[in-house]
C-alpha cells in the first residue's frame, strides 16, 4: 500500500495469481466489463502474439470517497507459464492482497499445487509473510466436466484459513465476490496497521460500500447485503 | 504516492530538456517500474508529441502548450498571436501584466469537482482567452495543456483594459496585429479540446504500455540472470568441495594401499621361505598349498600396487625418478615379462624395436610399466590363438589430440606443430572397444564391460595408470579400435 498524506491518496495493489490458463485474465476482463467505466481505466494486457499473458494484465480502478480521499486500486495478473518465474516475483512485490485462481478440473491438481507453492515462495522472497498477507482462493471453471465436486470444495472451505470462492469467470459468476472479499481482507489488514478509522474516519463498511457503489453500483447492494463474505466463506479460524 | 528518483520535480527547472530527460529515466534498480509513478516526460517521445500537437494547432489555428506536473515544457506551438503578444512585450506595463498571466497559466491550481481536477478559463487583459486543461491518466494528473490564445467570438478586438494598463499602446496597431488571431465560438473550442484530450490520452496510454513492456523485459531478464548467476556460483562451490573430497579419497587410498603392502610382503616372504624348506621339508600337498598362497599373494600385491600408483597419480603425488636412459632395452625387457603368459594362451607375440633409438629423459621403471600394462591389457582381451604386435620407433608428426578430425580442419589449414617422439605401438587382435566407449578407457575404474558377470577381471586401473605415467612424461597416449578386429594403442614419448 502506498499512502500520500498530502494528496490524501491511497493506492492498493492486488494480484491475481494462479497456474497457466486458470482464468486470471478472464477474471480481469469480467471486472472490466462489470465495473463503472468512470471508475476504471483501460485493461492493459502485455501479451504475446499467441495470446497468452507475457508480463501481466493491469486493471486500474480509481475514485474519490465522499470525504475527499482518493482511492486507487491496481489489479494485476501474473503470467501463469512456468518460464515467467522472474516476472511473477516482480509483479507480486508490494502486493496488499492476493487472489489465487485455481482451476477446478481434477486434472489440474498438480498445476494448482505447483503454482500455490511458487506463490508462497515468491511472497517470502518479496518479504511478504504468507500468514499475514490476505489471500483469497477462487475455484474457477465450475462449469467444466471432471471438476472437483461441490462437496469437496465445501470440505475445503471448512478447513481453509483463506476464504474460498467458486466461480465461472467466463460468465462473470463469482468474480465480484472474489474481489469484494479480497478488498475486505486487504482493508482489514492495512487498517489494523495504519489505523484508518482514527486517521480518516474510514470504517471497513464505509470503505467497501464506497468502493462498490462507485465501481459496481448495480451489484453493490447485493454484495453489501451479504456483507461478511469473508466470514461466510471461511470455516477455519484465521 | 512517493516521488521516485525518476520524478522530474526534484530537478532544477533550468536544465535543458535533454539533460532532464536522461537524468529522469526510470530505473529498475530500486524497485519495479510497476510500483512507480512515471512522469510524462519519461513516457512520451517529446519530438513526436510536438509534431502531432503542431499539426492539431495548424488545423485549428490555435496555439497549444503542454507542461508536465514538474513544470517541464513538453510542447509549445504558437499560431497567430506572436506579433500581437510581441508588441505587448515591448512595453513595460503590458509586459508585467503578461508575465503574471503566463505564470498563472502554468502554475494556478485546478479547481476541483468531487476531488477531480477541472479545466479553467483564463481571460487575458488584452481580450484574448486561454483554456487550461488537466492531463489526467487513470486518475493521476500527468500535466496540463494550455489551449490558446484565441479571441472569443463575441469580442470585436482588443479589450479596453489593454489601453488602461499602458497608455502607450497604439490602438490602430493593436487592432491590426490582433487580426491573425483565431476567432472561435465556445462550442467549437469545447469540441476541439475533447478531441485533443482523447488524442493525448491515447498517446499516454500507448506510451505507458510500451514503457511497461520494455521495462518488464529488462527487469525479468535481469532477475533471471541474477538467479542463474547464483545457481552457477553454488555449482562452482559444490564442484570445489567434490574435488577436495576426491583428493582426500585418493590420499586415503594411497595411505591404505601402502599400509596393506607391508604385511602382505611379509606373508609372501615367509611363504617363500616355507617353499624353500627353511622351516623343514614340506610334502607335496603342503608345497602345493603354499605355492597357491604365494601366487595369490603376488596377484594381490600387484593389485594393491596398481591402486597405490593410481591414487598417487590422482592426488598429484606421482614422483618420477628422472634419469637419461636408452628406451630400447627398457621396452625389450618389459616384453619378456609377458612371454610366458602368451605361450600359455597360444598368442603370437611380435616385437619390433628399431635399433639406435635416442635416449629419453624420464623414469625408466615407469616407462617399462607402461609397456607391461599395455601388453597385459592386450593379452587379457585377445582370444586364444590371437596375435599381439609391439612396434617401437622414432617418429615425427603432430600429436594425436591436435590432428584429430574434430578440429573442423583447423590443423590442416593453419599447420600443426610437428615433434619427434619415440613411438611405441601395441596392436592386438582382441575384442576391440565400442566407439562410444573408446574415449573413456583411460578413466579410472572404467571398464568397457562393467556387468557383474563380466568375462575379464581386473581393477579398471591399468590404462588409467598408463595414461598418468605417459602424461607425467609430457607424452601422449591414444587408441584406435574396431569391435571384433582389435585395438591399437599408440604412446608418444617426446625427446628431451
Amino acid at each position: 500500500m502506498q499512502f500520500n498524506h498530502a494528496q490524501r491518496e491511497l493506492t492498493l495493489k492486488v494480484v491475481y495469481y494462479g497456474p497457466a490458463l486458470s482464468g486470471k485474465t478472464t477474471n480481469l476482463q469480467m471486472l472490466h466489463e462489470l465495473l463503472d467505466p468512470q471508475a476504471r481505466g483501460r485493461l492493459m494486457s502485455l501479451d504475446t502474439a499467441d495470446d497468452r499473458t507475457l508480463f501481466f494484465d493491469l486493471l486500474p480502478v480509481f475514485f474519490n470517497t465522499k470525504n475527499g480521499l482518493k482511492i486507487k486500486i491496481k489489479i494485476y495478473t501474473v503470467p501463469g507459464q512456468v518460464m515467467h518465474h522472474a516476472t511473477r516475483r516482480i509483479v507480486l512485490s508490494g502486493a496488499d492482497a492476493v487472489a489465487f485462481i485455481a482451476d477446478s478440473q481434477v486434472s489440474e491438481a498438480r498445476a494448482n499445487t505447483d503454482a500455490w507453492k511458487s506463490m508462497m515462495d515468491n511472497m517470502r522472497d518479496n518479504g511478504l509473510d504468507p500468514k499475514r498477507t490476505p489471500i483469497v482462493l477462487q475455484f474457477n471453471k465450475r462449469d467444466m466436466p471432471n471438476v472437483r465436486s461441490d462437496a469437496e470444495i465445501e470440505d475445503l472451505r471448512a478447513r481453509s484459513p483463506q476464504p474460498v470462492f467458486t466461480a465461472v469467470a467466463i460468465r462473470g459468476d463469482g468474480v465480484l465476490e472474489t474481489l469484494f472479499a479480497l478488498l475486505q481482507l486487504a482493508f482489514r489488514s492495512i487498517s489494523k496497521e495504519h489505523d484508518f478509522a482514527t486517521k480518516f474516519g474510514l470504517t471497513e463498511q464505509e470503505f467497501l460500500s464506497s468502493v462498490f457503489k462507485r465501481v459496481a453500483p448495480a451489484h453493490a447492494n447485493k454484495l453489501m447485503g451479504s456483507f461478511d463474505l469473508v466470514g461466510a466463506s471461511t470455516g477455519g479460524a484465521r | 504516492m512517493s516521488a521516485g528518483p525518476h520524478d522530474a520535480s526534484v530537478l532544477p527547472a533550468t536544465l535543458p530538456p535533454s539533460v532532464k530527460e536522461s537524468m529522469a529515466r526510470p530505473r529498475a534498480v530500486d524497485g519495479s517500474i510497476i510500483n512507480k509513478r512515471v512522469a510524462m516526460v519519461d513516457l512520451i517521445d517529446v519530438e513526436s508529441f510536438r509534431d502531432v500537437l503542431s499539426s492539431f494547432a495548424d488545423l485549428y489555428r490555435v496555439g497549444i502548450k503542454v507542461f508536465d506536473t514538474a513544470g517541464n515544457k513538453l510542447a509549445d506551438v504558437r499560431v497567430g498571436n506572436s506579433a500581437f503578444c510581441g508588441y505587448l512585450w515591448e512595453l513595460g506595463g503590458t509586459r508585467q501584466a503578461c508575465t503574471k498571466i503566463v505564470t498563472g497559466l502554468k502554475h494556478d491550481p485546478f479547481p476541483k469537482d468531487g476531488g477531480v481536477d477541472k479545466s479553467f478559463v483564463v481571460d487575458c487583459f488584452s481580450g484574448l482567452r486561454y483554456v487550461v486543461v488537466p492531463i489526467v491518466y487513470e486518475g493521476d494528473r500527468m500535466g496540463r495543456m494550455i489551449f490558446g490564445p484565441y479571441l472569443p467570438q463575441d469580442r470585436a478586438g482588443p479589450s479596453e483594459q489593454l489601453y488602461q494598463i499602458d497608455s502607450r499602446v497604439d490602438r490602430a496597431r493593436a487592432e491590426k496585429l490582433i487580426e491573425p488571431v483565431r476567432r472561435a465560438p465556445e462550442d467549437v473550442v469545447g469540441k476541439v479540446l475533447v478531441q485533443i484530450g482523447k488524442m493525448i490520452d491515447v498517446v499516454v496510454h500507448t506510451s505507458m504500455r510500451q514503457l511497461l513492456t520494455s521495462q518488464m523485459h529488462i527487469e525479468s531478464v535481469t532477475a533471471s540472470y541474477h538467479e542463474l548467476e547464483e545457481r552457477a556460483r553454488t555449482l562452482r562451490e559444490q564442484n570445489e568441495k567434490l574435488k577436495e573430497l576426491d583428493k582426500m579419497k585418493s590420499n586415503f587410498l594411497a595411505t591404505v594401499s601402502h599400509e596393506l603392502r607391508t604385511p602382505l610382503t611379509s606373508v609372501i616372504g615367509y611363504s617363500e621361505m616355507l617353499l624353500e624348506g627353511l622351516a623343514g621339508t614340506l610334502n607335496d600337498e603342503q608345497r602345493e598349498y603354499v605355492r597357491t598362497i604365494v601366487d595369490k599373494g603376488e596377484s594381490l600385491l600387484s593389485l594393491i600396487t596398481q591402486i597405490l600408483d593410481a591414487s598417487r597419480a590422482e592426488s598429484g603425488n606421482l614422483r618420477l625418478q628422472v634419469t637419461d636412459f636408452d628406451p630400447g632395452p627398457v621396452i625389450a625387457g618389459a616384453t619378456t615379462s609377458i612371454v610366458p603368459q602368451c605361450a600359455k594362451k597360444q598368442i603370437e607375440l611380435g616385437v619390433n624395436i628399431a635399433p639406435g633409438l635416442p635416449y629419453l629423459k624420464g623414469d625408466r621403471e615407469k616407462i617399462g610399466q607402461v609397456v607391461v600394462n599395455l601388453l597385459g591389457n592386450a593379452m587379457k582381451f585377445t582370444p586364444v590363438g590371437g596375435r599381439i604386435q609391439l612396434q617401437a620407433d622414432l617418429w615425427t608428426g603432430p600429436r594425436h589430440a591436435d590432428a584429430s578430425a574434430d578440429d573442423d580442419g583447423a590443423g590442416a589449414l593453419f599447420g600443426l606443430k610437428h615433434e619427434t617422439f619415440v613411438r611405441v605401438v601395441v596392436e592386438d587382435t582382441g575384442i576391440g572397444i565400442p566407439a562410444d566407449k573408446v574415449g573413456r578407457v583411460f578413466e579410472r575404474f572404467f571398464q568397457v564391460d562393467n556387468t557383474s558377470t563380466r568375462e575379464f577381471g581386473g581393477t579398471g586401473l591399468g590404462l588409467s595408470i598408463v595414461k598418468s605415467f605417459v602424461d607425467a612424461h609430457k607424452g601422449e597416449i591414444s587408441v584406435e579400435s574396431v569391435v571384433g578386429k582389435g585395438s591399437r594403442f599408440t604412446v608418444l614419448l617426446p625427446l628431451p
